[in-house]
């Protein structure tokens, strides 16, 4: 075996005889000794074979008994091979599933001691360990009661726990994540990373694609007792999806006998088609463009002469044979100087499925189709509508918004009473983008009156830079959606100032397209340095603040053209009419002490270098005499009148 | 799991085992002495007032506590023994260690309870007035011999168990058996001769037989009176522990998925 090969597996086989009676009585089998035992036979490893690499987070999916619990406990060594052979470099970690033999009848505290024997922890190294274990499953109040008064929930945690102490360099692990609250799955996702981080070989079963996707870097799909696919997490899930979708076919599918046509007198030739990023891809997003090209051949000189009736159509059907979407363009003489044609598109909102992606040329004057690709492109829309219904149109649900204001929060559970509260004066609705919040904040969001949508991510990611542009762009496209007037961005820690929704309702706002606030980061000082309470008024909070201004578009006309784009970005893209009128507090690093460390920590850990380093030389310094950009402090009426502009960066000047 | 873990496991499962058996009760582990003694009083009025039997042995109420209290060692443990596997279906289909932990941690856990007994009775011959002697340090042996004894035979039984759940009963049946045929209420001296030479051949009748002779320290008819034989009750105690791990460890394969 190479040296870096955690587990290979070659040529496994294993097949279950299932009795058609069981004999688990000594009458029965003596009185059918001699009778020919009737069994059906199973199979749930068919020549598999396959290898894991030393720090690889390594994904099995398949239907429910397809043999991927099965190949997990051969892994284990639970059940032994019929033929093949498994070889395993490094401590292989025993459990499956979590809180493996514990016993209703014992307390919590005797239960992590039994389950972490299992696991292969000595008394001595639980000593050790059992405050850390309590602490990280919460329930220091309940470890002298037993298990059997506990819920599963709380079940599950401690098992959590305990299981994450185990040392081993290869984990087999079976559905963990099924179970428990969003907040404790949260935790299970961070500690995974940890995991990933340190290098650890990970065998991860799972029916949560989410997970899979995010967390292995190579999957493997089993169907019917064989490996279907193995490699690059994405596909090999499409692979999955697809696999699902060819079962459920047989119900009422529509026999696809047409799927080509058309005299050829235009042929098309060839497809490609690639996602955002240029990748050739067969999964896309809803909202996202699925852009490709097609090469065709012209057989007929006398179509290209009556080029102005070309019509090219494209667009989507779904597995019924409905077209779904559709867009076409004419092809003018230019084009059949080509031999290829691009094309882009946006995918709507749609439900998460398997679609055919069509192309057609016909002529639009006769009706005459030249050649009709149908339904032989599958491509697979993943989506968060899951539910009924093929797309979704949520702007309907309103009337007419004029001014709609976008959040992005994550944990604000302090001050987002209050955010919501003060935005409220300035818009008419809110959308909010929650990223994957652990503590109350949701709650407080959800019971808003002004609140008509929150878009929930589920898993926090770690690029940050790029994370918080890509959120406020799928923030922005559903707000898009609503079709309203002004869109209005903003943070959960910024106020304003002005009136800012008399001013949009003016005739002066007329000929603008956006407007660019003036933002002043506020400051703790010696003489002011109360933590914020829930409750209490955030604008005006503070008495300094630092000169440094940042004129941030943070107001703009609704435009399908405006959108965020690359990282690390604030502000939209916008063309047009943009002005610069009104004023900001920024909380963000004035709170409390203690939100001034945890907003350096989170900087320090999640930002690359020139944010950590910075944030990083910042711990401990709360209080501030001067700004962080070393100039004196201004209360809120000198520092209007005395800033300094430091975004958008003018020539020549520099922030120092 | 790191071999020397197993020690753990399987010290971890017998402690479990021993607090579940006794915690929901108020007076905890003093039942498991009081099952005995009880059983034991019962014995004791009917050997001595009715069939006065027990009348010519020299301490027959010490003699006859140790029978009880070995053979009942012996019923305790082979029975937990081999439910050992079987009502750990769930650990074993959900994780990999030796299968013979399980058995090993049943019998520690009826190992606890006999210690404490012969504690008590270690009391009460003290007040029956028993001299014990250098030679009595022997039962340390014999009890040894008992332990890997009864470790052979919960190989077989908790193996089968798992395929036949029949065994169960039949081997209730066959201890009430051998609670006749072992010398534990009545002296070996009123058999005959030659079934005496038969008893004898049990490792079980040898070894209760055994202990009483170095602790009461009187000839009870043991071993001694059959040299002969001597050797072959302790040849059987390691055939049985031999062919019986070979058994278990051939069926263990299969466990996770029989269970």
């Amino acid at each position: 075996m190479e040296r870096n090969t955690a587990i290979k597996v070659e040529n496994l086989y294993k097949n279950f005889k299932i009795p058609h009676e069981k004999h688990t009585s000594l009458k029965s089998a003596t009185l059918n000794l001699f009778k020919r035992r009737k069994y059906s036979i199973h199979k749930a490893a068919e020549d598999i074979s396959f290898e894991v690499k030393k720090g690889e987070f390594f994904g099995i999916i398949g239907k429910n008994g397809c043999g991927k619990s099965t190949l997990l406990k051969m892994l284990a060594g639970i059940y032994v091979p019929d033929k093949g052979s498994i070889t395993v470099d490094g401590r292989l970690s025993p459990f499956l599933e979590l809180g493996v033999g514990f016993n209703p009848d014992l307390t919590a505290r005797d239960n992590i001691y039994l389950n972490g024997t299992i696991l292969g922890l000595t008394r001595k190294e639980i000593d050790e360990k059992i405050d850390e274990i309590i602490a990280f499953s919460e329930l220091e109040e309940f470890i002298d009661q037993k298990l059997k008064n506990f819920s599963s929930g709380m079940q599950v945690r401690l098992a959590f726990s305990v299981a994450i102490q185990a040392h081993a360099d290869i984990l087999l692990i079976d559905e963990v994540l099924a179970v428990g609250d969003a907040a404790f799955q949260q935790k299970c996702f961070n500690i995974f990373r940890d995991l990933k981080k340190k290098g650890k070989t990970i065998v991860f079963v799972s029916h949560g694609m989410d997970s899979i996707e995010e967390f292995c870097d190579r999957v493997m799909l089993i169907d019917e007792a064989k490996v279907a696919d193995i490699g690059e997490a994405k596909r090999v899930i499409y692979s999955y999806k697809t696999l699902d979708l060819k079962q459920k076919k047989s119900d009422k599918q529509e026999e696809i006998s047409d799927r080509r046509w058309g005299n050829k007198k235009i042929e098309i030739v060839s497809l490609s088609l690639q996602n955002e990023k240029g990748e050739e891809s067969k999964v896309f997003k809803t909202e996202s463009i699925i852009r490709g090209k097609f090469g065709f051949r012209v057989r007929d000189k006398k179509v290209a002469d009556a080029s102005r009736f070309c019509v090219v159509d494209i667009g989507l059907y779904d597995v019924r044979g409905n077209l779904t979407i559709n867009d076409q363009r004419r092809l003018n003489p230019e084009d059949f100087k080509k031999k290829e044609i691009e094309f882009a598109f946006e995918i709507p909102d749609l439900q998460e499925n398997k679609y055919y992606f069509s192309l057609s040329i016909r002529n639009a004057k006769n009706g005459e189709v030249y050649d009709e690709r149908n339904k032989e492109y599958e491509i697979y829309v993943a989506s968060r509508i899951t539910g009924l219904g093929l797309i979704s149109t949520p702007s309907f649900w309103y009337p007419k918004i004029n001014i709609l204001g976008m959040l992005r929060i994550r944990n604000e559970e302090e001050i987002i009473q209050d955010t919501l509260d003060h935005m409220s004066k300035f818009v008419d609705k809110i959308i909010v983008f929650d990223d994957a919040s652990t503590d109350k904040t949701l709650d407080i969001v959800y019971k808003h009156p002004r609140v008509i949508e929150v878009i929930e991510n589920k898993t926090w990611k770690q690029n940050r830079i790029q994370e918080e542009t890509a959120n406020r762009h799928q923030l922005l496209k559903r707000a898009q959606k609503f079709n309203p007037n002004w869109i209005f961005y903003a943070d959960a820690d910024e106020r304003f100032e002005g009136n800012i929704k008399e001013f949009l309702n003016s005739k002066e706002a007329e000929n603008v397209d956006a407007i660019r606030i003036r933002l002043f980061d506020a400051y703790m000082t010696k003489n002011d340095k109360a933590a914020y309470k829930k409750g209490q008024k955030l604008l005006g909070f503070r008495k300094f603040f630092g000169p440094e201004r940042r004129d941030i578009i943070m107001i703009w006309r609704n435009h399908p053209d405006v959108k965020y784009e690359g990282s690390d970005q604030r502000e939209p893209i916008i063309k047009g009419n943009v002005i610069t009128k009104f004023y900001c507090q920024h909380y963000g690093k004035s709170l409390s002490e203690k939100h001034w460390e945890e907003t350096c920590d989170y900087y320090a850990k999640y930002f690359p270098k020139h944010y950590s380093e910075k944030w990083k030389n910042r711990r401990g310094k709360a209080i501030h005499q001067e700004s962080d950009f070393g100039t004196p402090l201004y209360t809120w009426k000198e520092v209007k009148k005395n800033g300094i502009q430091i975004h958008p960066e003018l020539s020549g000047k520099e922030a120092k | 799991m790191v071999k020397n873990n197993y020690y753990n496991l399987i010290k971890e499962l017998a402690i479990t085992d021993f607090k579940i058996k006794y915690q929901e009760s108020i007076l905890g582990y003093v039942w498991s002495l009081v099952k005995p003694l009880a059983y034991f009083g019962v014995l004791y009025i009917v050997f001595t007032r009715i069939f006065k039997l027990g009348n010519s042995i020299p301490y027959y109420p010490i003699y006859l506590l140790l029978g009880v209290i070995l053979f009942g060692f012996w019923a305790d443990a082979t029975q937990m023994a081999m439910n050992s596997i079987v009502s750990r279906g769930e650990l074993i289909r959900k994780v990999y260690f030796p299968r013979i932990v399980l058995v090993i941690a049943s019998t520690i856990t009826s190992v606890i309870t006999l210690v404490l007994n012969l504690f008590v009775v270690f009391i009460l011959a003290i007040f029956a007035h028993v001299h014990f002697t250098w030679e009595s340090l022997w039962m340390i042996i014999l009890l040894f011999e008992f332990y890997i004894f009864i470790v052979g035979v919960s190989f077989y039984l908790a193996a089968l168990f798992v395929k036949f759940r029949d065994v169960g009963h039949i081997w209730e049946v066959t201890n009430q058996i051998f609670f006749y045929a072992t010398p534990i209420v009545y002296p070996l001296k009123i058999v005959p001769d030659r079934m005496g030479k038969i008893i004898m051949l049990s490792p079980l009748a040898q070894i209760i037989q055994d202990s009483r002779t170095v602790i009461l320290g009187f000839d009870a008819i043991s071993t001694r009176h059959y040299w002969s034989f001597y050797i072959m009750p302790q040849i059987l105690v390691a055939a049985l522990l031999v062919s019986g791990y070979f058994v278990f460890r051939k069926m263990a394969v299969k466990f996770a998925e029989e269970v």
